[in-house]
């Protein structure tokens, strides 16, 4: 048997939730047999703790594992974990389901054909289970958890592996199509406004920190990142009215908080607001990150978009 | 904000399951968090995110309670990114709707639902004197509005195509009945309810006539006036000629009884004719003319005399045609008393107004049950008569001038001046007890003790008023 299938606790799913299960998931046609897929059961189960506090997996009723395995696309697990188990059936079906989805998928990620097809095959490879780790085969879709769907984890499998492709290869550019900030001049004298440039900074990065979790992410998303209404509305699960009027929102809320900031920093509000046209890349507390100069741009719009300006949609 | 990426990034099932909000709260505001920070995690996610789009639509449904504001189609896309201009353009059609609707709704006007006043007054006139002194009209009330229907009838009878519309009446026959025999029809077997039926029905059916019906409506002889018994004691039998041509009859020689002063009695033995106005009270229910003349008209156009047209006619007509009443109902009856106004509406309110119907005062019901109809009596009509197709007069036309230029000035709001009247038309108004009997017909009759107003209501009483204000059961 199998590692995978091996298993993790002693417990055992109900017999009629296995059988249940074992109609709906469709195991037959994944070549699995009754005791393998029960197996399977049990240590996704096992993963999840039958969504049940820490020890009391082994005390759960029928009920409980039913509502379990319930919560997750059993179907998708079943299918990628006897792929993952070397089931030939399972494979033949894996394929006729998902190859020309990931393959669409991999050329809508690259933009490219060629570079999309190389991407699903070198997925493919690695998915089959040619990688040999400390003399072990290892299989990615053993990470698959069934909380998602199994092609909305290929695609994000292809996608992570294309954004790490980009982000090395990124690096490698040549240097003039790097930024093309000016040095400043060595013997100019500083400024006026550069000796606001770390109280603004400071002020920034205080402004931002306050915020939660979701509204960095929606400032990032949209200011750094220049993403669409529609888009960020796509992930975060609301209309893109509600990302709208949030954006504006904590936009308005993060300008207050700046010039509240530089005003406690000992500017007056005048200056502060002036501050607020200070040009992002002058900024380098926590800010740079040393992306190209989109960031910077997007950065700027955020600290100078006026509360009753329109987001891009 | 640190966007150098995190040395523990979810892994792509974590990722995936944010992306299609699969995550728990604290697992998926962890993740959150994580994304905030990590420009490389936001990338994957909005990339299989784009990419997964028509797929996931199509997909397994993800728990609805993790997707409050999913994607809801490109109508939704649309209506969100033209908000700002649809919302706005929609009100704007809408008022535009409604002004427009406004401004085109017809208008019901009734310039001549004022005329029966006069024709009715006439009419009165016309009926033998004790017929309709001893009926005393709970129907001896004019009701302008629907006067006209039957008065454009009788005029019009040789021109039924001319005849306005006229809802809610009875449909064409090929015998139209006698002017106020399906009246009382209708009054018969709906006498209990008679006031309601008529009242109801009045503000359900409006009468409006075209302008030649309501010309020839003007100096129309007034309808025959039936017979009954009381109010609603109008029998379902009667025979519809012989009952015209003996309503006629007995019309007719009422008529020139009064004339005459001799009282002669009507050659037909049947019960004296109630006044016309019960034809005013209940006209939806009376059927437009059909076929050639009616036989009713005919008579009535040899016969009879065309109602005279007193003076407050014109009072009442400008009242009926731009009366807004405070109820806001229409008005199904109305009166005019020297610079007093009474206008009853479809609700059965009275209301009084002393500036010529620019204000109005609800009078406050002091007899039970709802008021129908109101009536005041008539003042001498102001100018002579034109020919029409009646030639019938009662008052000699000297008497009806000076009684005109006697009514002219009594009132500061005098209203306008009656069109001419048909000669032979001056049928003095039907007797009634608020004019001294020996006062001579055509005079000029100031206005004396005996003016009232005088009101009918559902409850089949009478009641009487000088001033429109206070008001005791006759």
């Amino acid at each position: 048997m199998p590692a995978e299938l091996a298993p993790a606790a002693p417990c055992a799913i109900a017999s009629a939730l296995v059988d249940d299960l074992w109609r709906t998931c469709e195991a037959e046609a994944c070549g699995l047999t009754r005791a393998e897929f029960e197996q399977i059961l049990l240590r996704i189960g096992m993963a999840q703790n039958l969504s049940l506090a820490a020890g009391l997996a082994a005390e759960a009723t029928p009920g409980q594992q039913a509502a379990c395995f319930a919560a997750l696309r059993m179907s998708d697990l079943v299918l990628a974990r006897a792929c993952a188990g070397g089931s030939e059936r399972a494979w033949e079906r894996f394929i006729a389901l998902y190859r020309e989805p990931l393959f669409r998928a991999g050329i809508a990620i690259t933009g490219n054909e060629t570079l999309g097809r190389e991407l699903v095959d070198s997925l493919y490879a690695e998915l089959y289970g040619l990688t040999v780790r400390d003399g072990e085969r290892r299989c990615p879709l053993n990470s698959f958890s069934g909380r998602g769907s199994l092609i909305g984890w290929l695609r994000t499998t292809l996608a992570q592996r294309h954004v790490d492709r980009h982000r090395r290869t990124r690096r490698e550019q040549p240097l003039e199509e790097s930024t093309e900030r000016a040095a400043p001049p060595a013997d100019s004298a500083p400024q006026p406004d550069q000796l606001a440039l770390p109280l603004l900074a400071e002020a920034v990065s205080e402004a931002l920190d306050k915020e939660g979790p979701e509204e960095k992410l929606l400032l990032a998303s949209y200011y750094l990142d220049g993403r669409k209404l529609h888009e960020i509305a796509a992930v975060l699960g609301v209309h893109e009215a509600t990302v709208s009027r949030k954006l504006k929102r904590v936009t308005g809320a993060l300008r207050k908080q700046i010039v509240r900031g530089l005003e406690r920093r000992g500017m007056s509000r005048r200056e502060a607001e002036e501050a607020l046209d200070t040009d992002p890349r002058d900024l380098t507390a926590g800010i740079d990150n040393g992306g190209p100069d989109r960031d910077h741009l997007h950065l700027k719009e955020l600290l100078q978009s006026s509360q009753s300006g329109a987001f891009k949609e | 904000m640190n966007p150098m990426p995190h040395p523990d990034h979810p892994d792509a099932d974590v990722l995936n399951a944010f992306a299609e909000h699969a995550l728990s709260g604290a697992e998926r505001l962890r993740i959150v968090a994580h994304l905030g920070d990590c420009e490389r995690c936001r990338e994957i996610v909005f990339l299989s995110r784009a990419v997964a789009e028509p797929v996931m639509a199509a997909g397994p449904a993800v728990r609805p309670e993790q997707r409050p504001d999913r994607h809801l189609g490109w109508f939704f896309g649309a209506f969100a990114r033209w908000r700002v201009a649809l919302i706005p353009a929609a009100a704007l059609a809408s008022a535009g709707a409604i002004v427009l609707w406004v401004h085109f709704r017809p208008v019901p006007t009734r310039p001549e639902t004022a005329r029966p006043a006069q024709q009715t007054a006439s009419a009165r006139a016309s009926a033998p004197s004790q017929g309709l002194e001893q009926t005393a009209p709970p129907l001896a009330l004019a009701d302008p509005d629907h006067y006209v229907g039957n008065s454009a009838r009788s005029a019009t009878a040789s021109k039924p195509n001319q005849a306005g519309q006229i809802s809610g009446l009875q449909p064409k026959s090929a015998v139209p009945p006698a002017i106020g025999i399906s009246d009382m029809k209708q009054l018969s077997s709906a006498a209990p309810d008679m006031g309601d039926t008529a009242g109801q029905q009045r503000a359900a059916n409006p009468i409006p006539l075209d302008a030649h019906s309501a010309s020839l409506a003007r100096y129309a002889p007034p309808p025959e006036p039936v017979s009954p018994p009381s109010v609603v004691t109008f029998s379902a039998q009667t025979a519809v000629e012989p009952q015209r041509q003996g309503g006629a009859n007995r019309l007719a020689s009422g008529i020139k009884a009064a004339a005459t002063g001799a009282g002669a009695a009507p050659a037909a033995p049947a019960p004296a004719p109630p006044p016309p106005n019960i034809l005013a009270l209940h006209g939806s229910l009376v059927s437009p003319p059909m076929g050639g003349p009616s036989p009713v008209a005919g008579k009535m156009q040899s016969g009879t005399e065309a109602a005279p047209q007193p003076l407050n006619e014109f009072a009442v007509m400008r009242l009926a045609r731009r009366a807004k009443l405070p109820s806001g109902l229409i008005t199904v009856s109305s009166a005019a008393l020297l610079n007093r106004l009474i206008a009853v509406d479809s609700a059965g309110s009275v209301f009084l107004s002393e500036d010529g119907g620019k204000h109005w005062d609800s009078i406050p019901a002091q007899w039970s049950g709802k008021a129908l109809a109101v009536q005041a009596p008539p003042l001498a009509p102001r100018s002579s008569m034109t020919a029409a197709k009646t030639q019938n007069a009662v008052l000699a036309p000297e008497s009806t001038e000076v009684m005109i230029a006697g009514a002219a000035d009594e009132s500061p709001n005098s209203v306008p001046a009656p069109p001419p009247r048909q000669a032979g038309a001056n049928a003095p108004p039907l007797p009634d007890k608020s004019l001294p009997e020996s006062q001579p017909v055509g005079k000029a009759a100031p206005p004396g003790p005996d003016l009232l107003f005088r009101l009918v209501t559902n409850r089949h009483e009478v009641w009487v008023s000088d001033d429109g204000k206070a008001w005791r059961r006759q």
